[in-house]
């Protein structure tokens, strides 16, 4: 798998790539449905978790220590509980959470390509003009 | 709300904070939340602090899925070392004969997010611990 990854990496082929990803839907599928039954259709959680899925793959660095699964889980979830923030929101969310919230995913993916890293609550809350009581408060209304 | 709430300035946390919740889902959302204020004061990351939540909510959920009878509180503690964050969350009632704590997924996901994930039964009680490094 590793290999695959590392050529991938040096040629850039999409049918390596599309190979991988193929190769990984099964994950994908498990973990879609540990997020089944909350309002949201299984086939839009495949998808979700795809995209977490394309992410990984894109984002694997093969000189890393770890398998690509342990690697590709975190962001896959990442990516489903993402989605149920920006649509499903499972408990009650004042508005203006909700707006800040959508308004630091950009300003949190803007930074991270800036900085190479993801960025600190300071960071972000310096960028988005705002407090750091606010991002805390958005972040944690994101997982509720 | 005051925008000068220490963060960035804390370098070393000596405190061990713990807190006590009825055992319920709705209410991990607290722990959540000082998790977040605690690691925020260690200038953890964006990417971090979201592992941390991840990690939480799958070892207190585990906590009340494997727990038998169900647990009336949980008690998570925090502990900071240098540039470490110890959790330790524990139920009050014992494990349910035969339960494992881990399931293949909850392993998956707290191996990604989190390191020294251990388990540990005292007088019939679960504790589930972990750790997360700052990065960087």
């Amino acid at each position: 798998m590793k290999l695959l990854l590392r050529e991938l990496r040096e040629t850039g082929s999409t049918a390596i790539r599309d190979k991988l990803i193929e190769s990984h839907l099964g994950l994908v599928e498990y973990l879609a449905r540990r997020f089944a039954g909350r309002g949201e259709p299984l086939d839009d959680l495949i998808q979700v978790a795809t995209i977490g899925l394309v992410k990984a793959v894109d984002r694997f660095d093969p000189d890393r220590e770890v398998e690509f699964s342990t690697y590709a889980t975190p962001t896959i979830v990442g990516e489903l509980k993402r989605h149920f923030r920006d649509k499903g929101w499972a408990v009650r969310v004042p508005r203006r959470l909700q707006e800040l919230n959508l308004r630091l995913g950009s300003v949190v993916s803007k930074l991270s390509q800036d900085l190479q890293r993801s960025p600190t609550i300071g960071e972000i809350a310096e960028a988005a003009t705002t407090t750091e009581d606010e991002v805390l408060q958005a972040l944690d209304s994101s997982h509720a | 709300m005051s925008t000068d709430r220490g963060v960035g300035t804390i370098r070393r946390v000596s405190d061990q904070i713990t807190v006590r919740i009825p055992a319920s889902t709705p209410h991990i959302g607290l722990i959540r939340a000082t998790a977040s204020a605690l690691a925020a004061l260690l200038e953890f990351t964006y990417d971090q602090i979201s592992d941390l939540h991840i990690a939480i909510d799958e070892v207190c959920g585990r906590i009340l899925a494997t727990s038998n009878p169900a647990p009336r509180q949980l008690e998570v503690t925090f502990r900071v070392d240098g540039d470490s964050l110890s959790v330790q969350a524990c139920g009050d009632t014992p494990m349910r004969e035969g339960e494992q704590f881990f399931t293949t997924f909850s392993k998956a996901i707290l191996d990604a997010v989190a390191q020294g994930m251990q388990l540990t039964e005292s007088d019939g009680v679960v504790c589930a611990s972990f750790q997360l490094v700052k990065k960087g």
